[in-house]
């Protein structure tokens, strides 16, 4: 089985990059197609064909591209350029020239990682390639409904597919919005490695400041503005708390929110810090908060989970999947200051054994559900479905 | 003739009426204006009078850059030695670099050659990397504090004014709340300072008649789509609110999908649209068609909007952000509520909604003429040629 995992980017997310080392060491072949970002080392099974990115390099790429498939499969070049001649205006030079170096080293599966790519490699299905598009987050949850082109097009393409990965149930219902038929998703969740589950559970700090914390670049859909204004909430009822958010990006608006409702001594920005300190950090925190508006399931909540840290996280995207209130971490609507308070209260109104308990079961529910052994194996089973 | 050098981060686009009707009222009192500032793609700005000098571009090849610097600096060196001289001596003077030093005089160059009573930054940011050049060419020094400038610049920039304040001779605000905020960034209160609030041509806003609410309330925004405008707290406050409502937000800006998501989100797609930029004239009927206007700030240097709506007599709910509590007259012209908070906004509307007609009427009759005789262009232009000596 020869699987081309496109994400567009080598190396691509953590995530994404997981994935593709569990499949190969499962003995999937893997192809990867995308433009250079930085060196990477994979196993033998794993083959990699760059998109190159200046003028000159691409233009040869392609002769050579063009020259090698008409010589070993002059067919595959014919009905190609029979797709090109009465579709080409839907491609741009730049993607004939991706679609030839994919056509010369044709996998048996094709899966898109990005939704907002199904229209550039839906063309393959008319050279017996199966095509999986995942779901992940923001392209499917809102971009469609900002960008009514954009949604047309996910109408017109996503039938086309033959499987959709989908990381929640609730995300599987908005791709249902634009003809992804349900009896074609495939629920899958994220999932995180199993050392981070080996670690002892902590318990609360006692140090008389509650320790809180979210971990997520600078954007709105992290819900950073609520959050802050909850914190500020929080001071007026006279807890004793700091916050800190480790986010990379500008942050203006946050620092100005921060400086305006005189949270400085409360709340601390951090920059993007390497993996490892966000780990520490997760495991010096009482609570991590996401207070998210979108999401599709949030990496940085199951890596808390695994570790033990105590998670309250909005009803957003497919959490509420992964957090069930009151058992393995607290549920608070979107968009909702006064929400993010009393969660906080009723945290720290909770007798340490109940937290604990909760903790514990935090980290069952990523023992049992988000492991990457687990993804992997459930991917595998997909595309075997797909193929039979 | 008094004559006054104007630094712009970029050429006035045609669409800031208010920057360029006051060039030309400095124009017509009498002075010699200069603008300093590059095109930015921008079309050059034509008026009698007007003397456009642009800064010599940094490029991004640095060989390129190098050459170009060592003739720009020669060059002025050549031509204008002694202010190119104090220049330099002032920097030095500062404690900077060598570096730093041909950097001033290059940046600088264009503005050297004049000979200006003033040199006048339109904004606290354009005074970076000018503080000596005033100096060194015999000209006073005068910059505006606008908002952003000093909201929030300095957060992100840390002591960036701790050179320029101590080095202008008048400083200028567009709000009290504003002048207070510099002082707290470190401006000498022994500055020479003067308010002069933004002005409007009232000629082009009728005011409205009808004070009737119909049986859909029509609330109308105007503004750029982003952050600082606060329009989240605003589309939060109205998704609790009971009666039926049509929302018009007037602007575009980078946080489109950002608030059209909220709208989804918040389940009110049907009562919320976003007209995108519209012309003066749709703008002046959405407003005078409107019930109340919002301006759910969370940083607003004094807002010009606002000024429009009350002048076309539309009962206005602001924020308190920095300059609006004094555009808008709390409880007379309109209402004035706490920035961030949605409770507060939903309150202020239905209090809005519970007053009769006449009281609506009187309260838009009294903005409009409070507009009319406090934030008018021509009074403005006075208040600017006094600023700067010439009457």
């Amino acid at each position: 089985m020869r699987v081309a995992v496109f994400s567009g980017a080598i190396p691509s997310t953590t995530f994404i990059e997981n994935l593709i080392v569990g499949l190969s060491g499962n003995g999937i072949e893997v192809t990867l197609f995308g433009v250079k970002r930085a060196d990477t080392h994979y196993a033998e099974n794993v083959s990699v064909h760059y998109f190159h990115k200046g003028r000159l390099k691409s233009a040869l790429v392609f002769a050579a591209d063009v020259v090698r498939l008409s010589f070993m499969n002059p067919r595959r070049m014919l009905r190609y350029m029979k797709y090109v001649s009465s579709n080409g205006n839907r491609h741009s030079l730049e993607d004939v020239f991706k679609h030839l170096r994919v056509l010369n080293y044709l996998p048996d599966i094709f899966h898109v990682q990005w939704s907002k790519d199904v229209a550039k490699w839906s063309f393959l299905k008319s050279f017996d390639v199966r095509l999986v598009v995942s779901f992940r987050g923001a392209q499917i949850n809102y971009s469609p409904i900002c960008d009514l082109k954009l949604a047309d097009e996910y109408s017109r393409e996503l039938p086309l597919y033959d499987a959709y990965h989908c990381v929640s149930h609730a995300i599987s219902r908005e791709g249902g919005k634009y003809g992804a038929a349900s009896n074609k998703c495939r629920i899958i969740y994220p999932a995180v490695n199993k050392a981070l589950t080996e670690s002892t559970i902590r318990s609360h700090s006692n140090s008389g400041v509650l320790n809180i914390l979210s971990v997520g670049r600078d954007h709105w859909k992290k819900g950073y503005r609520v959050a802050i204004d909850s914190m500020a909430l929080l001071k007026k009822e006279g807890v004793k708390f700091h916050y800190t958010i480790i986010a990379g990006g500008k942050k203006e608006e946050l620092i100005y929110q921060i400086n305006q409702l005189g949270l400085n001594q409360e709340v601390t920005l951090v920059d993007n810090l390497p993996h490892k300190d966000v780990l520490q950090k997760y495991m010096e925190a009482d609570v991590f908060l996401l207070p998210s508006f979108e999401e599709g399931v949030a990496n940085v909540v199951l890596e808390s989970m695994a570790l033990g840290t105590f998670v309250i996280s909005t009803d957003c995207g497919g959490m509420k999947e992964v957090i069930s209130d009151g058992t393995n971490g607290f549920i608070v609507p979107i968009r909702d200051t006064r929400a993010i308070k009393e969660s906080i209260l009723r945290y720290m109104a909770m007798p340490e054994d109940k937290r604990f308990e909760i903790r514990k079961n935090a980290r069952s529910t990523i023992l049992e559900h988000h492991l990457i052994d687990r993804q992997v194996s459930q991917m595998t089973e997909l595309y075997t479905e797909v193929l039979r | 003739m008094t004559k006054i050098g104007i630094v712009l981060a970029s050429y006035p686009a045609y669409s800031e009426t208010f920057l360029i009707s006051k060039i030309k009222g400095l124009i017509s009192g009498g002075m010699k204006v200069t603008l300093f500032a590059p095109p930015n793609g921008r079309e050059k700005l034509k008026l009698k009078g007007l003397r456009n000098s642009r800064p010599y571009s940094v490029c991004g090849n640095s060989i390129v850059q190098a050459l170009k610097t060592a003739a720009v600096v020669t060059g002025i060196m050549l031509t204008h030695p002694s202010r190119a001289g104090r220049l330099i001596d002032l920097e030095r003077k500062d404690g900077t670099s060598w570096s730093g030093i041909i950097k001033a005089v290059y940046l600088n160059s264009h503005i050297l050659r004049h000979r200006l009573d003033w040199l006048y930054f339109g904004f606290a940011t354009m005074g970076l990397g000018h503080e000596n050049v005033a100096k060194a060419i015999g000209a006073k020094a005068a910059l505006s504090f606008r908002g952003y400038d000093i909201s929030i610049y300095p957060l992100t920039h840390k002591d960036c004014y701790s050179r320029l304040f101590g080095k202008i001779d008048k400083v200028h605000s567009i709000s009290k709340d504003l002048y207070r905020e510099a002082v707290a960034s470190g401006l000498d209160e022994k500055t020479v300072y003067e308010i002069i609030n933004p002005a409007i041509d009232t000629a082009k806003f009728t005011p409205k008649s009808d004070y009737k609410i119909g049986s859909v309330l029509k609330i109308v925004s105007v503004g750029r789509l982003t952050w600082k405008k606060g329009y989240e707290y605003a589309l939060s406050a109205l998704s609790k609110i009971e009666m039926p409502f049509k929302y018009m937000i007037i602007g575009t800006g980078e946080d489109e999908e950002r608030l059209k998501y909220a709208v989804y989100q918040l389940g009110i797609s049907d009562k919320v649209e976003f007209l995108g930029k519209q012309s003066q004239d749709v703008i002046s009927d959405q407003l005078r068609n409107a019930d109340i206007y919002l301006q759910p700030s969370v940083q607003e240097g004094f807002c010009n909007s606002v000024l429009e709506a009350q002048a076309s007599g539309l009962v206005c709910i602001v924020s308190d952000a920095q300059g609006l509590a004094e555009n808008v007259e709390d409880g007379k012209s309109g209402f004035v509520i706490a920035s961030r908070d949605e409770r507060a906004l939903a309150d202020a509307i239905e209090r809005i909604v519970g007053m009769s007609p006449e009281e609506r009427a009187k309260m838009g009759r009294y903005a409009s003429q409070r507009i009319r005789r406090k934030f008018n262009i021509d009074d403005q232009v006075n208040k600017f040629l006094k600023f700067y000596e010439v009457i």
